[in-house]
Protein backbone atom coordinates (compact mmCIF):
# COMPACT_ATOMS: atom_id res chain seq x y z
CA UNK A 1 0.00 0.00 0.00
CA UNK A 2 1.25 3.47 -0.80
CA UNK A 3 2.03 5.69 2.12
CA UNK A 4 -0.57 8.16 0.90
CA UNK A 5 -3.33 5.54 0.92
CA UNK A 6 -5.14 5.95 4.22
CA UNK A 7 -8.28 4.67 5.88
CA UNK A 8 -10.58 7.27 7.37
CA UNK A 9 -13.83 6.78 9.21
CA UNK A 10 -16.24 9.55 10.15
CA UNK A 11 -19.78 9.92 11.47
CA UNK A 12 -22.31 12.71 11.52
CA UNK A 13 -25.91 12.98 12.68
CA UNK A 14 -27.86 12.82 9.40
CA UNK A 15 -31.11 11.30 8.12
CA UNK A 16 -32.27 10.90 11.71
CA UNK A 17 -29.43 8.54 12.54
CA UNK A 18 -25.68 8.43 12.93
CA UNK A 19 -24.38 8.22 9.42
CA UNK A 20 -21.01 6.49 9.28
CA UNK A 21 -18.72 6.61 6.26
CA UNK A 22 -15.37 4.91 5.93
CA UNK A 23 -13.02 4.98 2.99
CA UNK A 24 -9.60 3.70 2.04
CA UNK A 25 -7.58 5.51 -0.60
CA UNK A 26 -5.69 8.70 -1.32
CA UNK A 27 -7.26 11.79 0.22
CA UNK A 28 -9.88 9.67 1.94
CA UNK A 29 -11.07 12.55 4.12
CA UNK A 30 -11.87 14.71 1.11
CA UNK A 31 -13.79 11.80 -0.45
CA UNK A 32 -15.78 11.37 2.75
CA UNK A 33 -16.61 15.10 2.79
CA UNK A 34 -18.06 14.74 -0.73
CA UNK A 35 -20.03 11.68 0.31
CA UNK A 36 -21.52 13.55 3.29
CA UNK A 37 -22.55 16.38 0.94
CA UNK A 38 -24.39 13.88 -1.29
CA UNK A 39 -26.27 12.56 1.74
CA UNK A 40 -27.13 16.13 2.76
CA UNK A 41 -28.58 16.70 -0.72
CA UNK A 42 -30.81 13.65 -0.31
CA UNK A 43 -31.78 14.85 3.16
CA UNK A 44 -32.76 18.31 1.86
CA UNK A 45 -34.72 16.92 -1.08
CA UNK A 46 -36.51 14.02 0.57
CA UNK A 47 -36.88 14.73 4.26
CA UNK A 48 -40.40 14.95 5.64
CA UNK A 49 -39.18 17.50 8.13
CA UNK A 50 -37.84 20.00 5.61
CA UNK A 51 -40.65 22.34 4.55
CA UNK A 52 -38.86 23.15 1.29
CA UNK A 53 -38.27 19.50 0.36
CA UNK A 54 -39.61 17.65 -2.67
CA UNK A 55 -42.00 15.83 -0.36
CA UNK A 56 -43.87 19.09 0.17
CA UNK A 57 -43.93 19.60 -3.63
CA UNK A 58 -45.25 16.09 -4.26
CA UNK A 59 -48.03 16.55 -1.73
CA UNK A 60 -49.17 19.67 -3.53
CA UNK A 61 -48.96 17.92 -6.92
CA UNK A 62 -45.96 19.87 -8.25
CA UNK A 63 -43.63 17.48 -10.01
CA UNK A 64 -41.91 19.96 -12.32
CA UNK A 65 -39.30 21.27 -9.88
CA UNK A 66 -38.24 17.97 -8.37
CA UNK A 67 -34.59 17.17 -7.80
CA UNK A 68 -33.61 14.58 -10.47
CA UNK A 69 -32.56 12.33 -7.57
CA UNK A 70 -36.12 12.42 -6.21
CA UNK A 71 -37.37 11.30 -9.63
CA UNK A 72 -35.00 8.33 -9.54
CA UNK A 73 -36.28 7.35 -6.12
CA UNK A 74 -39.91 7.68 -7.25
CA UNK A 75 -39.23 5.48 -10.29
CA UNK A 76 -37.62 2.76 -8.23
CA UNK A 77 -40.36 3.06 -5.60
CA UNK A 78 -42.92 2.36 -8.32
CA UNK A 79 -40.99 -0.73 -9.50
CA UNK A 80 -40.86 -2.02 -5.95
CA UNK A 81 -44.54 -1.23 -5.43
CA UNK A 82 -45.28 -3.47 -8.40
CA UNK A 83 -42.87 -6.20 -7.31
CA UNK A 84 -44.51 -6.23 -3.86
CA UNK A 85 -48.05 -6.08 -5.28
CA UNK A 86 -48.75 -2.76 -3.58
CA UNK A 87 -47.32 -3.55 -0.15
CA UNK A 88 -44.61 -0.94 -0.63
CA UNK A 89 -46.45 2.24 -1.51
CA UNK A 90 -45.09 5.75 -0.96
CA UNK A 91 -48.33 7.42 -2.06
CA UNK A 92 -50.14 5.54 0.69
CA UNK A 93 -47.78 7.14 3.21
CA UNK A 94 -48.51 10.66 1.92
CA UNK A 95 -45.43 10.56 -0.32
CA UNK A 96 -43.09 9.94 2.54
CA UNK A 97 -39.91 8.51 1.02
CA UNK A 98 -38.56 7.53 4.43
CA UNK A 99 -38.69 3.85 3.53
CA UNK A 100 -36.42 4.18 0.52
CA UNK A 101 -34.54 7.52 0.56
CA UNK A 102 -32.09 6.42 3.24
CA UNK A 103 -30.97 3.51 1.09
CA UNK A 104 -30.71 5.84 -1.90
CA UNK A 105 -28.55 8.23 0.15
CA UNK A 106 -26.22 5.35 1.02
CA UNK A 107 -25.91 4.50 -2.68
CA UNK A 108 -25.07 8.10 -3.63
CA UNK A 109 -22.45 8.29 -0.88
CA UNK A 110 -20.89 5.07 -2.18
CA UNK A 111 -20.84 6.58 -5.71
CA UNK A 112 -18.92 9.58 -4.36
CA UNK A 113 -16.31 7.36 -2.73
CA UNK A 114 -15.84 5.35 -5.93
CA UNK A 115 -15.67 8.47 -8.11
CA UNK A 116 -13.02 9.88 -5.76
CA UNK A 117 -10.91 6.78 -6.50
CA UNK A 118 -11.26 5.05 -3.14
CA UNK A 119 -10.21 1.39 -3.22
CA UNK A 120 -12.67 0.38 -0.51
CA UNK A 121 -15.39 1.92 1.56
CA UNK A 122 -18.55 1.53 3.54
CA UNK A 123 -21.56 3.66 4.36
CA UNK A 124 -23.95 2.83 7.21
CA UNK A 125 -27.10 4.88 7.78
CA UNK A 126 -28.43 3.33 10.97
CA UNK A 127 -28.67 -0.13 9.55
CA UNK A 128 -28.98 0.50 5.85
CA UNK A 129 -25.46 -0.17 4.75
CA UNK A 130 -23.33 -0.86 1.72
CA UNK A 131 -19.71 -1.88 1.33
CA UNK A 132 -17.37 -2.03 -1.65
CA UNK A 133 -13.79 -3.10 -2.27
CA UNK A 134 -11.83 -6.34 -2.17
CA UNK A 135 -12.01 -6.86 1.57
CA UNK A 136 -14.45 -9.28 3.18
CA UNK A 137 -16.10 -7.44 6.04
CA UNK A 138 -18.04 -8.85 9.00
CA UNK A 139 -21.75 -8.14 9.12
CA UNK A 140 -23.75 -7.91 12.34
CA UNK A 141 -27.51 -7.65 12.58
CA UNK A 142 -29.12 -6.00 15.58
CA UNK A 143 -31.93 -7.98 17.17
CA UNK A 144 -33.30 -6.65 20.44
CA UNK A 145 -30.42 -6.49 22.90
CA UNK A 146 -28.21 -8.82 20.90
CA UNK A 147 -26.03 -8.56 17.89
CA UNK A 148 -26.13 -11.44 15.47
CA UNK A 149 -22.94 -12.13 13.58
CA UNK A 150 -24.32 -12.87 10.15
CA UNK A 151 -21.22 -13.70 8.13
CA UNK A 152 -18.90 -11.68 5.95
CA UNK A 153 -19.88 -9.50 3.02
CA UNK A 154 -18.12 -7.92 0.08
CA UNK A 155 -19.58 -5.51 -2.48
CA UNK A 156 -23.04 -5.81 -0.97
CA UNK A 157 -25.94 -3.69 0.20
CA UNK A 158 -27.87 -4.70 3.32
CA UNK A 159 -30.93 -3.29 5.08
CA UNK A 160 -32.65 -4.49 8.23
CA UNK A 161 -36.07 -3.48 9.52
CA UNK A 162 -37.86 -4.49 12.67
CA UNK A 163 -41.61 -4.93 12.61
CA UNK A 164 -42.32 -2.59 15.53
CA UNK A 165 -44.41 0.31 14.33
CA UNK A 166 -44.96 -0.92 10.80
CA UNK A 167 -48.60 -0.82 9.73
CA UNK A 168 -50.47 -1.45 6.51
CA UNK A 169 -54.23 -1.67 5.88
CA UNK A 170 -53.92 -5.07 4.20
CA UNK A 171 -51.92 -6.69 6.98
CA UNK A 172 -53.21 -7.12 10.53
CA UNK A 173 -49.96 -8.15 12.17
CA UNK A 174 -46.53 -8.51 10.59
CA UNK A 175 -45.42 -12.11 10.56
CA UNK A 176 -41.74 -11.63 11.37
CA UNK A 177 -39.89 -9.70 14.07
CA UNK A 178 -37.46 -8.41 11.56
CA UNK A 179 -35.97 -8.99 8.15
CA UNK A 180 -32.60 -8.38 6.60
CA UNK A 181 -32.50 -7.85 2.84
CA UNK A 182 -29.44 -8.17 0.62
CA UNK A 183 -29.42 -6.49 -2.78
CA UNK A 184 -27.06 -5.00 -5.34
CA UNK A 185 -28.00 -1.49 -4.21
CA UNK A 186 -29.11 -0.14 -0.86
CA UNK A 187 -32.21 1.65 -2.17
CA UNK A 188 -33.65 -1.72 -3.22
CA UNK A 189 -32.65 -3.41 0.03
CA UNK A 190 -34.13 -0.58 2.12
CA UNK A 191 -37.47 -0.49 0.30
CA UNK A 192 -37.87 -4.25 0.19
CA UNK A 193 -37.64 -4.73 3.95
CA UNK A 194 -41.17 -3.35 4.38
CA UNK A 195 -43.18 -5.73 2.16
CA UNK A 196 -41.03 -8.63 3.38
CA UNK A 197 -41.90 -7.79 6.99
CA UNK A 198 -45.58 -7.44 6.20
CA UNK A 199 -45.84 -10.75 4.37
CA UNK A 200 -42.77 -12.79 5.31
CA UNK A 201 -44.16 -15.97 3.76
CA UNK A 202 -43.96 -14.24 0.38
CA UNK A 203 -40.68 -12.40 1.00
CA UNK A 204 -38.60 -14.65 -1.26
CA UNK A 205 -41.05 -14.12 -4.09
CA UNK A 206 -40.95 -10.32 -3.78
CA UNK A 207 -37.18 -10.33 -3.42
CA UNK A 208 -36.52 -12.52 -6.46
CA UNK A 209 -38.41 -10.03 -8.65
CA UNK A 210 -35.88 -7.28 -7.90
CA UNK A 211 -32.77 -9.45 -7.62
CA UNK A 212 -32.60 -9.44 -3.82
CA UNK A 213 -32.42 -12.01 -1.06
CA UNK A 214 -34.12 -12.03 2.35
CA UNK A 215 -33.30 -13.34 5.81
CA UNK A 216 -36.05 -13.49 8.40
CA UNK A 217 -35.24 -12.74 12.03
CA UNK A 218 -37.62 -14.87 14.07
CA UNK B 1 -29.97 -7.62 -11.57
CA UNK B 2 -27.11 -5.29 -12.32
CA UNK B 3 -24.27 -6.61 -10.20
CA UNK B 4 -23.22 -10.02 -9.01
CA UNK B 5 -25.05 -11.58 -6.10
CA UNK B 6 -23.86 -10.12 -2.79
CA UNK B 7 -21.67 -12.78 -1.35
CA UNK B 8 -22.46 -14.10 2.09
CA UNK B 9 -20.89 -16.87 4.13
CA UNK B 10 -21.15 -18.82 7.33
CA UNK B 11 -18.70 -18.80 10.25
CA UNK B 12 -18.36 -20.66 13.57
CA UNK B 13 -20.40 -19.85 16.65
CA UNK B 14 -18.99 -17.23 18.94
CA UNK B 15 -20.33 -15.49 22.02
CA UNK B 16 -18.57 -12.33 23.16
CA UNK B 17 -19.99 -9.28 24.95
CA UNK B 18 -21.82 -7.00 22.59
CA UNK B 19 -19.96 -3.81 23.28
CA UNK B 20 -17.94 -1.83 20.86
CA UNK B 21 -16.19 1.46 20.60
CA UNK B 22 -15.20 3.49 17.61
CA UNK B 23 -12.99 6.53 17.50
CA UNK B 24 -13.72 8.57 14.40
CA UNK B 25 -11.71 11.71 15.03
CA UNK B 26 -9.39 13.09 17.68
CA UNK B 27 -10.18 16.56 19.02
CA UNK B 28 -7.32 18.02 16.98
CA UNK B 29 -8.44 16.29 13.78
CA UNK B 30 -12.04 17.40 14.26
CA UNK B 31 -10.85 20.99 14.75
CA UNK B 32 -9.09 20.81 11.39
CA UNK B 33 -12.12 19.24 9.71
CA UNK B 34 -14.46 21.99 10.94
CA UNK B 35 -11.97 24.89 10.79
CA UNK B 36 -9.25 23.98 8.27
CA UNK B 37 -5.93 25.58 9.10
CA UNK B 38 -7.23 27.44 12.17
CA UNK B 39 -5.49 27.79 15.53
CA UNK B 40 -7.42 27.24 18.76
CA UNK B 41 -7.30 28.64 22.29
CA UNK B 42 -9.04 26.73 25.09
CA UNK B 43 -11.68 28.61 27.08
CA UNK B 44 -12.19 27.68 30.76
CA UNK B 45 -15.81 27.95 31.83
CA UNK B 46 -16.14 25.29 34.58
CA UNK B 47 -18.65 23.34 32.54
CA UNK B 48 -18.74 19.75 31.39
CA UNK B 49 -18.30 20.80 27.77
CA UNK B 50 -14.80 21.49 26.52
CA UNK B 51 -14.66 24.79 24.65
CA UNK B 52 -12.13 26.38 22.31
CA UNK B 53 -12.11 29.66 20.49
CA UNK B 54 -10.98 29.49 16.87
CA UNK B 55 -8.66 32.11 15.44
CA UNK B 56 -11.46 33.36 13.15
CA UNK B 57 -13.64 34.01 16.25
CA UNK B 58 -15.70 30.89 15.77
CA UNK B 59 -16.18 28.33 18.54
CA UNK B 60 -15.39 24.65 18.85
CA UNK B 61 -17.22 22.70 21.56
CA UNK B 62 -16.78 19.05 22.57
CA UNK B 63 -19.57 17.41 24.53
CA UNK B 64 -20.86 13.94 25.41
CA UNK B 65 -24.37 12.53 25.28
CA UNK B 66 -25.54 9.37 26.97
CA UNK B 67 -28.25 7.33 25.32
CA UNK B 68 -29.88 4.11 26.46
CA UNK B 69 -26.98 1.96 25.34
CA UNK B 70 -24.49 4.39 23.95
CA UNK B 71 -22.12 7.17 24.88
CA UNK B 72 -21.32 9.58 22.09
CA UNK B 73 -18.63 12.25 22.13
CA UNK B 74 -19.22 14.84 19.47
CA UNK B 75 -17.90 18.21 18.38
CA UNK B 76 -19.80 21.25 17.19
CA UNK B 77 -18.26 24.08 15.24
CA UNK B 78 -19.97 27.47 15.51
CA UNK B 79 -19.19 30.37 13.17
CA UNK B 80 -18.55 33.85 14.66
CA UNK B 81 -22.30 34.57 14.47
CA UNK B 82 -23.12 31.48 16.51
CA UNK B 83 -24.46 29.39 13.62
CA UNK B 84 -23.68 25.70 13.39
CA UNK B 85 -20.82 25.18 10.98
CA UNK B 86 -20.72 21.42 11.35
CA UNK B 87 -21.14 18.49 13.70
CA UNK B 88 -18.72 15.56 13.83
CA UNK B 89 -18.82 12.47 16.01
CA UNK B 90 -15.50 11.87 17.77
CA UNK B 91 -16.17 8.68 19.75
CA UNK B 92 -18.97 6.23 19.90
CA UNK B 93 -19.24 3.55 22.60
CA UNK B 94 -22.08 1.10 22.63
CA UNK B 95 -22.91 -1.53 25.22
CA UNK B 96 -25.92 -3.79 25.15
CA UNK B 97 -25.16 -5.98 28.11
CA UNK B 98 -26.14 -8.64 25.67
CA UNK B 99 -24.09 -10.89 23.52
CA UNK B 100 -23.20 -11.65 19.99
CA UNK B 101 -25.18 -14.57 18.76
CA UNK B 102 -24.55 -16.70 15.80
CA UNK B 103 -27.12 -16.38 13.05
CA UNK B 104 -29.45 -19.33 13.41
CA UNK B 105 -31.11 -18.33 10.21
CA UNK B 106 -27.88 -18.72 8.38
CA UNK B 107 -29.27 -22.10 7.44
CA UNK B 108 -31.53 -20.18 5.10
CA UNK B 109 -28.42 -19.63 3.04
CA UNK B 110 -27.81 -23.30 2.45
CA UNK B 111 -26.90 -23.70 -1.17
CA UNK B 112 -26.61 -19.98 -1.69
CA UNK B 113 -23.22 -19.25 -0.18
CA UNK B 114 -20.40 -18.43 -2.47
CA UNK B 115 -17.25 -18.68 -0.38
CA UNK B 116 -15.66 -20.93 2.17
CA UNK B 117 -15.96 -19.76 5.77
CA UNK B 118 -13.37 -17.25 6.88
CA UNK B 119 -11.99 -16.89 10.33
CA UNK B 120 -14.28 -14.69 12.36
CA UNK B 121 -13.23 -11.12 12.36
CA UNK B 122 -13.89 -9.86 15.89
CA UNK B 123 -13.90 -6.28 14.76
CA UNK B 124 -17.53 -5.23 15.11
CA UNK B 125 -18.36 -3.26 12.03
CA UNK B 126 -21.30 -3.04 9.67
CA UNK B 127 -24.14 -3.32 12.14
CA UNK B 128 -27.45 -3.51 10.33
CA UNK B 129 -30.78 -2.84 11.96
CA UNK B 130 -32.73 -1.15 14.74
CA UNK B 131 -32.00 2.38 13.76
CA UNK B 132 -29.77 4.11 16.16
CA UNK B 133 -31.29 7.46 16.95
CA UNK B 134 -29.23 10.60 16.68
CA UNK B 135 -31.79 12.43 18.81
CA UNK B 136 -29.39 12.74 21.75
CA UNK B 137 -26.81 14.38 19.53
CA UNK B 138 -29.29 16.79 17.96
CA UNK B 139 -30.60 17.66 21.45
CA UNK B 140 -26.99 18.19 22.52
CA UNK B 141 -26.38 20.58 19.63
CA UNK B 142 -29.41 22.61 20.78
CA UNK B 143 -27.93 22.80 24.28
CA UNK B 144 -24.66 24.05 22.83
CA UNK B 145 -26.51 26.76 20.90
CA UNK B 146 -28.12 27.81 24.21
CA UNK B 147 -24.68 27.75 25.82
CA UNK B 148 -23.46 30.08 23.06
CA UNK B 149 -26.31 32.53 23.75
CA UNK B 150 -25.78 32.54 27.52
CA UNK B 151 -22.01 32.28 27.86
CA UNK B 152 -20.10 32.73 24.62
CA UNK B 153 -21.85 35.33 22.52
CA UNK B 154 -20.63 38.33 24.54
CA UNK B 155 -17.15 37.15 25.33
Amino acid sequence: MKASCVTARRARPLLGTLLEISARGRRADAAIDRAFRAVERVHRAMSRQEASSDIARLRSGHRAALDPWTRRVLERAEEIRQASEGLFDCAFCDYSLDGIAKGFAVDRAIDCLREAGMVAGSVNAGGDLRVFGDEWQPLHVRSGASLIYAGNIRDAAVATSASAGLVHPRVVKPGARGVTVFAADCMTADALTKPCLLEPQRADEFASRVGAQVLRIE
Amino acid sequence: MRAGWPAFIAAPLVVIPAAHATTYLTVEKAQQVLFPGAKFAPVELKRKERIWRAADAGWFVVDEVLGKHELITYAVGLDPQGRVRGVEVLDYRESHGGEIRDAQWRAQFAGKTVRDPLQLDRDIRNISGATLSCRHVTDGVKRILALYESELRNR
